[in-house]
Protein backbone atom coordinates (compact mmCIF):
# COMPACT_ATOMS: atom_id res chain seq x y z
CA UNK A 1 0.00 0.00 0.00
CA UNK A 2 1.20 3.53 -0.78
CA UNK A 3 0.87 6.18 1.92
CA UNK A 4 1.29 8.97 -0.62
CA UNK A 5 0.48 8.79 -4.29
CA UNK A 6 0.25 11.67 -6.73
CA UNK A 7 -0.88 11.53 -10.33
CA UNK A 8 0.18 14.33 -12.68
CA UNK A 9 -0.09 16.80 -9.82
CA UNK A 10 0.41 20.42 -10.91
CA UNK A 11 0.15 23.77 -9.21
CA UNK A 12 0.46 27.10 -10.98
CA UNK A 13 0.92 30.48 -9.23
CA UNK A 14 0.18 33.14 -11.82
CA UNK A 15 2.64 32.35 -14.61
CA UNK A 16 4.89 30.21 -12.44
CA UNK A 17 4.49 26.46 -12.49
CA UNK A 18 5.63 25.47 -9.00
CA UNK A 19 4.85 21.77 -9.48
CA UNK A 20 4.52 20.11 -12.90
CA UNK A 21 2.96 16.72 -13.62
CA UNK A 22 4.31 15.23 -10.42
CA UNK A 23 3.72 11.50 -10.10
CA UNK A 24 5.24 10.52 -6.77
CA UNK A 25 4.82 7.32 -4.77
CA UNK A 26 5.78 6.91 -1.12
CA UNK A 27 5.18 3.31 0.01
CA UNK A 28 3.92 2.59 3.52
CA UNK A 29 6.73 2.11 6.02
CA UNK A 30 9.32 4.06 4.06
CA UNK A 31 11.19 7.21 5.01
CA UNK A 32 11.29 9.32 1.87
CA UNK A 33 13.57 12.32 1.45
CA UNK A 34 12.28 14.98 -0.89
CA UNK A 35 15.40 16.74 -2.12
CA UNK A 36 15.89 19.61 -4.51
CA UNK A 37 17.38 23.07 -4.82
CA UNK A 38 15.55 26.22 -3.67
CA UNK A 39 12.36 26.76 -5.64
CA UNK A 40 12.23 23.13 -6.74
CA UNK A 41 8.64 22.83 -5.50
CA UNK A 42 9.24 20.75 -2.34
CA UNK A 43 7.17 22.90 0.05
CA UNK A 44 4.43 23.41 -2.53
CA UNK A 45 4.22 19.63 -2.99
CA UNK A 46 3.83 19.16 0.76
CA UNK A 47 1.20 21.89 0.97
CA UNK A 48 -0.70 20.25 -1.85
CA UNK A 49 -0.51 16.89 -0.09
CA UNK A 50 -1.89 18.35 3.15
CA UNK A 51 -4.68 20.29 1.43
CA UNK A 52 -3.19 23.65 2.36
CA UNK A 53 -3.31 24.41 -1.36
CA UNK A 54 -5.62 23.13 -4.08
CA UNK A 55 -3.95 21.54 -7.09
CA UNK A 56 -4.36 23.25 -10.45
CA UNK A 57 -4.62 19.81 -12.04
CA UNK A 58 -3.96 16.19 -11.18
CA UNK A 59 -4.65 14.53 -7.85
CA UNK A 60 -2.91 13.50 -4.66
CA UNK A 61 -3.90 10.57 -2.48
CA UNK A 62 -2.76 10.61 1.13
CA UNK A 63 -3.48 7.42 3.09
CA UNK A 64 -5.79 6.45 0.24
CA UNK A 65 -7.86 9.65 0.54
CA UNK A 66 -7.93 12.48 -1.99
CA UNK A 67 -5.97 15.35 -0.47
CA UNK A 68 -8.91 17.74 -1.07
CA UNK A 69 -11.07 15.50 1.14
CA UNK A 70 -8.66 15.04 4.06
CA UNK A 71 -10.59 15.40 7.30
CA UNK A 72 -10.12 15.02 11.05
CA UNK A 73 -9.91 11.20 10.81
CA UNK A 74 -6.88 11.43 8.53
CA UNK A 75 -5.24 14.39 10.27
CA UNK A 76 -5.44 12.48 13.57
CA UNK A 77 -2.85 10.15 11.99
CA UNK A 78 -0.69 12.75 10.26
CA UNK A 79 2.10 14.69 11.97
CA UNK A 80 3.33 17.89 10.32
CA UNK A 81 6.31 20.00 11.27
CA UNK A 82 7.45 22.79 8.98
CA UNK A 83 10.09 25.46 9.00
CA UNK A 84 7.46 28.17 8.28
CA UNK A 85 4.60 26.62 10.24
CA UNK A 86 2.04 28.93 11.82
CA UNK A 87 2.06 28.07 15.52
CA UNK A 88 -0.04 29.82 18.19
CA UNK A 89 2.91 31.79 19.53
CA UNK A 90 0.91 33.26 22.42
CA UNK A 91 0.64 29.82 24.03
CA UNK A 92 3.17 28.27 26.37
CA UNK A 93 4.58 24.84 25.50
CA UNK A 94 2.26 23.31 28.10
CA UNK A 95 -0.77 25.17 26.72
CA UNK A 96 0.08 24.02 23.18
CA UNK A 97 0.18 20.38 24.25
CA UNK A 98 -2.96 20.75 26.40
CA UNK A 99 -4.74 22.31 23.45
CA UNK A 100 -3.68 19.61 20.97
CA UNK A 101 -4.25 16.56 23.20
CA UNK A 102 -8.07 16.31 23.13
CA UNK A 103 -8.10 16.25 19.32
CA UNK A 104 -6.10 13.00 19.18
CA UNK A 105 -7.63 9.75 20.46
CA UNK A 106 -4.20 8.07 20.26
CA UNK A 107 -2.34 10.75 22.27
CA UNK A 108 0.34 9.05 24.40
CA UNK A 109 0.93 11.11 27.55
CA UNK A 110 3.94 9.00 28.56
CA UNK A 111 5.55 9.63 25.17
CA UNK A 112 4.77 13.35 25.51
CA UNK A 113 6.65 13.41 28.83
CA UNK A 114 9.55 11.43 27.38
CA UNK A 115 9.89 13.81 24.44
CA UNK A 116 9.61 16.89 26.66
CA UNK A 117 12.36 15.50 28.87
CA UNK A 118 14.55 14.60 25.86
CA UNK A 119 14.33 18.10 24.41
CA UNK A 120 14.42 19.79 27.86
CA UNK A 121 11.71 22.21 26.78
CA UNK A 122 10.64 24.90 29.28
CA UNK A 123 6.95 24.06 29.61
CA UNK A 124 5.84 27.42 30.94
CA UNK A 125 7.61 29.59 28.41
CA UNK A 126 5.58 31.13 25.61
CA UNK A 127 6.33 29.82 22.14
CA UNK A 128 7.17 33.35 20.96
CA UNK A 129 9.98 33.45 23.53
CA UNK A 130 11.54 30.15 22.47
CA UNK A 131 14.62 29.89 20.31
CA UNK A 132 14.15 28.61 16.78
CA UNK A 133 15.41 25.15 17.71
CA UNK A 134 13.11 24.91 20.74
CA UNK A 135 10.15 26.05 18.67
CA UNK A 136 10.76 23.27 16.15
CA UNK A 137 11.16 20.80 19.00
CA UNK A 138 7.87 21.94 20.57
CA UNK A 139 6.17 21.50 17.20
CA UNK A 140 7.74 18.06 16.91
CA UNK A 141 6.51 16.99 20.35
CA UNK A 142 2.99 18.13 19.47
CA UNK A 143 3.23 16.11 16.24
CA UNK A 144 4.82 12.92 17.58
CA UNK A 145 2.97 12.42 20.86
CA UNK A 146 0.03 10.71 19.14
CA UNK A 147 2.30 8.35 17.19
CA UNK A 148 1.23 9.46 13.72
CA UNK A 149 1.20 6.94 10.90
CA UNK A 150 2.50 9.58 8.49
CA UNK A 151 4.99 12.24 9.52
CA UNK A 152 5.59 15.13 7.13
CA UNK A 153 8.62 17.32 7.79
CA UNK A 154 9.22 20.42 5.67
CA UNK A 155 12.75 21.81 6.06
CA UNK A 156 12.84 20.78 9.74
CA UNK A 157 16.57 21.36 10.14
CA UNK A 158 16.66 24.82 8.59
CA UNK A 159 18.51 27.26 10.85
CA UNK A 160 19.14 24.74 13.63
CA UNK A 161 22.56 24.26 15.19
CA UNK A 162 24.20 20.80 14.97
CA UNK A 163 23.29 19.83 18.56
CA UNK A 164 19.62 20.63 18.07
CA UNK A 165 19.64 18.81 14.72
CA UNK A 166 21.07 15.76 16.42
CA UNK A 167 18.39 15.93 19.14
CA UNK A 168 15.71 16.39 16.50
CA UNK A 169 16.80 13.34 14.50
CA UNK A 170 17.13 11.27 17.65
CA UNK A 171 13.65 12.35 18.73
CA UNK A 172 12.23 11.18 15.42
CA UNK A 173 14.19 7.92 15.50
CA UNK A 174 13.12 7.27 19.08
CA UNK A 175 9.45 7.25 18.17
CA UNK A 176 9.80 5.38 14.90
CA UNK A 177 9.15 1.69 14.63
CA UNK A 178 10.55 0.41 11.32
CA UNK A 179 7.78 -0.48 8.89
CA UNK A 180 5.10 0.97 11.13
CA UNK A 181 5.16 4.57 10.04
CA UNK A 182 5.94 6.59 6.97
CA UNK A 183 7.97 9.78 6.88
CA UNK A 184 8.23 12.36 4.11
CA UNK A 185 11.00 14.83 4.79
CA UNK A 186 11.85 17.76 2.56
CA UNK A 187 15.22 19.24 3.40
CA UNK A 188 18.48 20.71 2.23
CA UNK A 189 20.35 19.14 5.13
CA UNK A 190 21.32 15.98 3.32
CA UNK A 191 23.53 14.54 6.08
CA UNK A 192 20.61 14.49 8.54
CA UNK A 193 18.22 13.23 5.89
CA UNK A 194 20.67 10.48 4.93
CA UNK A 195 20.41 9.05 8.44
CA UNK A 196 16.64 8.91 8.24
CA UNK A 197 15.76 8.20 4.62
CA UNK A 198 15.56 4.89 2.85
CA UNK A 199 14.03 6.44 -0.25
CA UNK A 200 14.96 9.53 -2.23
CA UNK A 201 12.82 11.72 -4.49
CA UNK A 202 14.55 14.49 -6.35
CA UNK A 203 12.61 17.54 -7.50
CA UNK A 204 13.85 20.23 -9.84
CA UNK A 205 11.82 23.06 -11.32
CA UNK A 206 8.64 21.33 -10.19
CA UNK A 207 9.61 18.12 -12.03
CA UNK A 208 10.31 14.82 -10.34
CA UNK A 209 13.74 13.71 -11.56
CA UNK A 210 14.27 10.67 -9.34
CA UNK A 211 12.24 8.50 -7.01
CA UNK A 212 13.95 5.35 -5.83
CA UNK A 213 15.37 3.72 -2.74
CA UNK A 214 18.51 5.25 -1.27
CA UNK A 215 20.15 1.84 -1.56
CA UNK A 216 19.44 1.56 -5.30
CA UNK A 217 20.54 5.15 -5.85
CA UNK A 218 23.83 4.65 -4.03
CA UNK A 219 24.35 1.34 -5.82
CA UNK A 220 24.18 2.90 -9.28
CA UNK A 221 26.22 6.05 -8.56
CA UNK A 222 30.01 5.70 -8.37
CA UNK A 223 32.85 8.15 -8.57
CA UNK A 224 35.15 6.66 -11.17
CA UNK A 225 38.83 7.49 -11.39
CA UNK A 226 40.87 6.38 -14.36
CA UNK A 227 44.66 6.57 -13.94
CA UNK A 228 46.58 6.82 -17.23
CA UNK A 229 50.31 6.51 -17.94
CA UNK A 230 50.37 9.77 -19.91
CA UNK A 231 48.38 13.03 -19.81
CA UNK A 232 44.71 12.43 -20.48
CA UNK A 233 42.65 13.99 -23.24
CA UNK A 234 38.86 13.99 -23.03
CA UNK A 235 37.33 11.24 -25.17
CA UNK A 236 35.23 12.17 -28.21
CA UNK A 237 32.07 10.59 -26.86
CA UNK A 238 31.05 9.31 -23.45
CA UNK A 239 27.98 7.36 -22.27
CA UNK A 240 25.05 9.60 -21.24
CA UNK A 241 25.30 8.33 -17.68
CA UNK A 242 28.78 9.81 -17.15
CA UNK A 243 28.51 13.15 -15.36
CA UNK A 244 31.07 15.83 -14.62
CA UNK A 245 33.97 14.35 -16.57
CA UNK A 246 37.26 16.04 -15.67
CA UNK A 247 40.82 15.47 -16.83
CA UNK A 248 43.67 16.52 -14.54
CA UNK A 249 47.10 15.45 -15.69
CA UNK A 250 47.05 11.70 -16.11
CA UNK A 251 43.86 11.31 -14.05
CA UNK A 252 40.34 11.23 -15.49
CA UNK A 253 37.44 11.37 -13.05
CA UNK A 254 33.70 11.39 -13.47
CA UNK A 255 30.51 10.12 -11.85
CA UNK A 256 28.80 7.17 -13.44
CA UNK A 257 25.07 7.39 -12.76
CA UNK A 258 24.46 3.88 -14.19
CA UNK A 259 27.31 2.05 -12.60
CA UNK A 260 27.62 -1.63 -13.27
CA UNK A 261 31.10 -2.96 -12.61
CA UNK A 262 31.74 -4.91 -15.81
CA UNK A 263 29.95 -2.49 -18.13
CA UNK A 264 31.64 0.56 -16.63
CA UNK A 265 35.11 -1.01 -16.77
CA UNK A 266 34.54 -2.10 -20.36
CA UNK A 267 33.42 1.41 -21.34
CA UNK A 268 36.49 2.88 -19.64
CA UNK A 269 38.89 0.49 -21.36
CA UNK A 270 37.34 1.25 -24.75
CA UNK A 271 38.18 4.91 -24.24
CA UNK A 272 41.30 4.59 -22.08
CA UNK A 273 43.13 1.34 -22.92
CA UNK A 274 45.68 0.07 -20.39
CA UNK A 275 44.27 2.37 -17.66
CA UNK A 276 43.64 1.51 -14.00
CA UNK A 277 40.01 2.05 -13.09
CA UNK A 278 38.80 2.55 -9.51
CA UNK A 279 35.19 3.03 -8.43
CA UNK A 280 34.29 4.69 -5.11
CA UNK A 281 30.80 4.64 -3.51
CA UNK A 282 29.14 8.02 -3.00
CA UNK A 283 27.12 9.56 -0.21
CA UNK A 284 23.68 11.06 -0.91
CA UNK A 285 25.22 14.48 -0.51
CA UNK A 286 27.86 13.77 -3.16
CA UNK A 287 25.21 12.42 -5.50
CA UNK A 288 23.01 15.47 -4.91
CA UNK A 289 25.90 17.88 -5.55
CA UNK A 290 26.90 16.00 -8.71
CA UNK A 291 23.35 16.17 -10.01
CA UNK A 292 23.03 19.84 -9.07
CA UNK A 293 26.27 20.63 -10.92
CA UNK A 294 25.05 18.65 -13.91
CA UNK A 295 22.05 21.01 -13.74
CA UNK A 296 19.51 18.20 -13.19
CA UNK A 297 18.90 18.66 -16.87
CA UNK A 298 20.18 15.44 -18.32
CA UNK A 299 17.14 13.41 -17.39
CA UNK A 300 18.33 10.45 -19.46
CA UNK A 301 21.67 10.61 -17.69
CA UNK A 302 20.42 10.48 -14.12
CA UNK A 303 17.40 8.23 -14.45
CA UNK A 304 17.90 4.61 -13.54
CA UNK B 1 -19.41 19.32 21.61
CA UNK B 2 -16.45 18.91 23.98
CA UNK B 3 -14.04 19.85 21.21
CA UNK B 4 -16.15 22.90 20.29
CA UNK B 5 -16.06 24.03 23.93
CA UNK B 6 -12.31 23.29 23.95
CA UNK B 7 -11.81 25.70 21.01
CA UNK B 8 -14.05 28.34 22.66
CA UNK B 9 -12.04 28.12 25.90
CA UNK B 10 -8.83 28.59 23.92
CA UNK B 11 -10.23 31.74 22.25
CA UNK B 12 -11.50 33.12 25.57
CA UNK B 13 -8.05 32.64 27.09
CA UNK B 14 -6.40 34.20 24.06
CA UNK B 15 -8.60 37.32 24.06
CA UNK B 16 -9.27 37.78 27.75
CA UNK B 17 -7.69 41.24 27.81
CA UNK B 18 -9.51 42.72 24.76
CA UNK B 19 -12.75 41.11 25.96
CA UNK B 20 -12.34 42.77 29.37
CA UNK B 21 -11.70 46.16 27.76
CA UNK B 22 -14.68 45.70 25.44
CA UNK B 23 -16.95 44.70 28.37
CA UNK B 24 -15.81 47.81 30.26
CA UNK B 25 -16.61 50.01 27.24
CA UNK B 26 -20.04 48.36 26.92
CA UNK B 27 -20.71 49.01 30.62
CA UNK B 28 -19.88 52.70 30.15
CA UNK B 29 -22.22 52.92 27.16
CA UNK B 30 -24.99 51.26 29.15
CA UNK B 31 -24.48 53.58 32.09
CA UNK B 32 -24.61 56.66 29.82
CA UNK B 33 -27.70 55.34 28.03
CA UNK B 34 -29.44 54.73 31.34
CA UNK B 35 -28.55 58.22 32.55
CA UNK B 36 -29.83 59.64 29.29
CA UNK B 37 -33.10 57.69 29.56
CA UNK B 38 -33.49 58.84 33.16
CA UNK B 39 -33.00 62.47 32.24
CA UNK B 40 -35.63 62.16 29.45
CA UNK B 41 -38.07 60.56 31.89
CA UNK B 42 -37.47 63.29 34.42
CA UNK B 43 -37.81 65.96 31.71
CA UNK B 44 -34.36 67.20 32.56
CA UNK B 45 -32.22 68.54 29.67
CA UNK B 46 -29.97 65.75 28.31
CA UNK B 47 -26.32 66.11 29.12
CA UNK B 48 -23.28 64.13 28.00
CA UNK B 49 -24.68 63.18 24.58
CA UNK B 50 -21.24 63.53 23.00
CA UNK B 51 -19.79 61.15 25.56
CA UNK B 52 -22.56 58.66 24.80
CA UNK B 53 -21.92 58.86 21.06
CA UNK B 54 -18.15 58.55 21.50
CA UNK B 55 -18.32 55.60 23.91
CA UNK B 56 -20.92 53.87 21.71
CA UNK B 57 -18.62 54.24 18.70
CA UNK B 58 -15.64 52.99 20.73
CA UNK B 59 -17.61 49.96 21.92
CA UNK B 60 -18.80 49.28 18.36
CA UNK B 61 -15.28 49.51 16.95
CA UNK B 62 -13.97 47.22 19.69
CA UNK B 63 -16.77 44.75 18.87
CA UNK B 64 -15.75 44.78 15.20
CA UNK B 65 -12.06 44.31 16.05
CA UNK B 66 -12.88 41.53 18.51
CA UNK B 67 -15.00 39.75 15.91
CA UNK B 68 -12.09 39.91 13.46
CA UNK B 69 -9.57 38.66 16.01
CA UNK B 70 -11.74 35.76 17.14
CA UNK B 71 -12.40 34.55 13.59
CA UNK B 72 -8.87 35.14 12.31
CA UNK B 73 -7.23 33.44 15.29
CA UNK B 74 -7.80 30.26 13.27
CA UNK B 75 -7.38 31.70 9.80
CA UNK B 76 -9.20 30.25 6.82
CA UNK B 77 -7.70 32.50 4.17
CA UNK B 78 -4.07 31.75 5.10
CA UNK B 79 -2.86 28.45 3.64
CA UNK B 80 -1.12 26.38 6.31
CA UNK B 81 -2.76 27.89 9.39
CA UNK B 82 -2.14 25.81 12.51
CA UNK B 83 -5.60 24.20 12.66
CA UNK B 84 -5.46 23.12 9.01
CA UNK B 85 -3.00 20.32 9.72
CA UNK B 86 -4.76 19.23 12.92
CA UNK B 87 -7.83 17.01 13.25
CA UNK B 88 -10.20 19.97 13.45
CA UNK B 89 -13.02 20.17 10.92
CA UNK B 90 -14.29 23.39 9.38
CA UNK B 91 -17.70 22.58 10.87
CA UNK B 92 -16.31 22.34 14.41
CA UNK B 93 -14.43 25.58 13.97
CA UNK B 94 -17.50 27.34 12.54
CA UNK B 95 -19.64 26.10 15.42
CA UNK B 96 -17.11 27.27 18.02
CA UNK B 97 -16.55 30.70 16.48
CA UNK B 98 -20.25 31.34 15.77
CA UNK B 99 -21.28 30.31 19.27
CA UNK B 100 -18.65 32.49 20.92
CA UNK B 101 -19.32 35.53 18.72
CA UNK B 102 -23.10 35.16 19.03
CA UNK B 103 -23.17 34.79 22.81
CA UNK B 104 -20.43 37.32 23.54
CA UNK B 105 -21.01 40.04 20.96
CA UNK B 106 -24.70 39.66 20.11
CA UNK B 107 -26.85 37.92 22.70
CA UNK B 108 -25.41 39.15 25.99
CA UNK B 109 -25.06 42.85 24.99
CA UNK B 110 -28.56 42.90 23.47
CA UNK B 111 -30.05 41.17 26.49
CA UNK B 112 -28.35 43.40 29.04
CA UNK B 113 -29.04 46.56 27.07
CA UNK B 114 -32.72 45.80 26.58
CA UNK B 115 -33.24 44.46 30.08
CA UNK B 116 -31.76 47.59 31.68
CA UNK B 117 -33.57 50.06 29.45
CA UNK B 118 -36.92 48.25 29.70
CA UNK B 119 -36.51 47.92 33.43
CA UNK B 120 -35.95 51.66 33.51
CA UNK B 121 -39.20 52.11 31.57
CA UNK B 122 -40.89 49.53 33.82
CA UNK B 123 -42.05 47.44 30.83
CA UNK B 124 -39.55 44.61 31.08
CA UNK B 125 -42.04 41.85 30.27
CA UNK B 126 -44.29 43.69 27.86
CA UNK B 127 -44.87 42.34 24.34
CA UNK B 128 -43.30 45.53 23.00
CA UNK B 129 -40.14 44.76 24.98
CA UNK B 130 -39.96 41.22 23.56
CA UNK B 131 -40.50 42.45 19.99
CA UNK B 132 -37.85 45.10 20.47
CA UNK B 133 -35.43 42.53 21.92
CA UNK B 134 -36.18 40.08 19.09
CA UNK B 135 -35.69 42.64 16.34
CA UNK B 136 -32.45 43.86 17.93
CA UNK B 137 -31.19 40.28 18.15
CA UNK B 138 -32.22 39.60 14.56
CA UNK B 139 -30.44 42.66 13.16
CA UNK B 140 -27.26 42.12 15.14
CA UNK B 141 -27.15 38.39 14.24
CA UNK B 142 -27.46 39.22 10.54
CA UNK B 143 -24.69 41.81 10.79
CA UNK B 144 -22.57 39.39 12.83
CA UNK B 145 -22.91 36.65 10.20
CA UNK B 146 -21.88 39.05 7.47
CA UNK B 147 -18.99 40.42 9.52
CA UNK B 148 -17.78 36.92 10.38
CA UNK B 149 -17.81 36.01 6.69
CA UNK B 150 -15.66 39.05 5.84
CA UNK B 151 -13.26 38.14 8.66
CA UNK B 152 -13.11 34.51 7.50
CA UNK B 153 -12.26 35.54 3.94
CA UNK B 154 -9.52 38.04 4.87
CA UNK B 155 -6.03 37.29 6.15
CA UNK B 156 -5.50 39.93 8.81
CA UNK B 157 -7.38 42.45 10.91
CA UNK B 158 -6.39 45.35 8.65
CA UNK B 159 -7.91 43.67 5.59
CA UNK B 160 -10.97 42.75 7.63
CA UNK B 161 -11.54 46.33 8.80
CA UNK B 162 -11.08 47.57 5.23
CA UNK B 163 -13.60 44.98 3.99
CA UNK B 164 -16.04 45.97 6.73
CA UNK B 165 -15.71 49.68 5.85
CA UNK B 166 -16.32 48.89 2.14
CA UNK B 167 -19.39 46.81 3.03
CA UNK B 168 -20.83 49.44 5.39
CA UNK B 169 -20.03 52.20 2.88
CA UNK B 170 -21.71 50.30 0.05
CA UNK B 171 -24.79 49.60 2.14
CA UNK B 172 -25.19 53.02 3.71
CA UNK B 173 -23.80 55.02 0.78
CA UNK B 174 -27.05 55.54 -1.21
CA UNK B 175 -29.20 56.60 1.80
CA UNK B 176 -26.49 58.96 3.04
CA UNK B 177 -26.12 60.40 -0.46
CA UNK B 178 -29.90 60.90 -0.52
CA UNK B 179 -29.79 62.80 2.76
CA UNK B 180 -26.88 64.91 1.57
CA UNK B 181 -28.75 65.71 -1.66
CA UNK B 182 -31.83 66.69 0.36
CA UNK B 183 -33.83 63.67 -0.70
CA UNK B 184 -34.13 61.99 2.68
CA UNK B 185 -36.57 59.31 1.63
CA UNK B 186 -36.38 56.61 4.28
CA UNK B 187 -37.45 53.15 3.14
CA UNK B 188 -40.33 51.51 5.00
CA UNK B 189 -39.57 49.22 7.94
CA UNK B 190 -40.48 46.10 5.93
CA UNK B 191 -37.87 47.00 3.27
CA UNK B 192 -35.21 47.50 5.94
CA UNK B 193 -36.19 44.19 7.59
CA UNK B 194 -35.98 42.33 4.25
CA UNK B 195 -32.68 43.96 3.45
CA UNK B 196 -31.21 42.89 6.82
CA UNK B 197 -32.57 39.37 6.26
CA UNK B 198 -30.75 39.31 2.90
CA UNK B 199 -27.52 40.38 4.62
CA UNK B 200 -27.89 37.64 7.24
CA UNK B 201 -28.69 34.96 4.67
CA UNK B 202 -25.86 36.00 2.35
CA UNK B 203 -23.46 36.21 5.29
CA UNK B 204 -24.45 32.72 6.46
CA UNK B 205 -24.01 31.29 2.94
CA UNK B 206 -20.58 32.92 2.60
CA UNK B 207 -19.60 31.70 6.06
CA UNK B 208 -20.63 28.11 5.31
CA UNK B 209 -18.77 28.20 1.99
CA UNK B 210 -15.61 29.56 3.61
CA UNK B 211 -15.55 27.19 6.58
CA UNK B 212 -16.67 24.04 4.81
CA UNK B 213 -15.07 24.49 1.39
CA UNK B 214 -12.47 27.23 1.91
CA UNK B 215 -13.19 28.86 -1.46
CA UNK B 216 -12.25 32.42 -0.65
CA UNK B 217 -13.01 33.91 -4.08
CA UNK B 218 -16.52 32.47 -4.04
CA UNK B 219 -16.99 33.86 -0.52
CA UNK B 220 -16.14 37.35 -1.78
CA UNK B 221 -18.54 36.92 -4.71
CA UNK B 222 -21.35 35.91 -2.33
CA UNK B 223 -20.56 38.85 -0.03
CA UNK B 224 -20.58 41.31 -2.94
CA UNK B 225 -23.80 39.90 -4.37
CA UNK B 226 -25.41 40.09 -0.91
CA UNK B 227 -24.67 43.81 -0.59
CA UNK B 228 -26.03 44.52 -4.08
CA UNK B 229 -29.24 42.56 -3.45
CA UNK B 230 -29.79 44.15 -0.03
CA UNK B 231 -29.27 47.63 -1.54
CA UNK B 232 -31.77 46.84 -4.30
CA UNK B 233 -34.27 45.62 -1.72
CA UNK B 234 -33.96 48.97 0.04
CA UNK B 235 -34.61 50.82 -3.23
CA UNK B 236 -37.41 48.59 -4.61
CA UNK B 237 -40.13 50.31 -2.59
CA UNK B 238 -39.53 53.48 -4.58
CA UNK B 239 -40.51 51.76 -7.84
CA UNK B 240 -44.19 52.07 -8.81
CA UNK B 241 -44.64 48.29 -8.74
CA UNK B 242 -48.47 48.33 -8.63
CA UNK B 243 -48.46 50.53 -11.73
CA UNK B 244 -46.06 48.14 -13.48
CA UNK B 245 -48.26 45.23 -12.48
CA UNK B 246 -51.30 46.87 -14.01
Amino acid sequence: MNMIETHNLSRVFGRTEAVRDLSLVVPKGSVCALLGPNGAGKSTTIRLLLNHLAPTSGEALVMGVDSRSLGPDEFAQIGYVADNQNLPLWMTVRQLLDYCRPFYPSWDTALEKTLLARFALPENRKLRNLSRGMLMQAALVSSLAYRPKLLVLDEPFSGLDPVVREDFVRGVLEVSTPGDWTVLVASHEIEEVERLADRVALLDGGHLRLNETAEALQARFRRIEVALERDATPPQSVPSGWLGLECAGSLVSFVDSRYERNATERACRERFPEAAVTARPMTLREIFVTLARAGFKSEKGIAA
Amino acid sequence: MNLIWHIIKKDLRRFRLPISIWAFACAIVLKLNLDSALSVNARVPTTGQEATVLSTMAAFMLSVALLGWIVQEDSLATPGAFWQSRPISGGQLLAAKSLLVFVLLVFLPTLVDHACLRWQHSDLFSSHAFISFGSGLFSLTAIMLYGMAIAAATRDNGSFVLGAIIAIGSYLGPPVAGILLNHPAAPPASAIFTSIAVIGTGGAAALLNQYLRRRTRLTFVILGATIIVSMLVCQLWKLPLPALHR
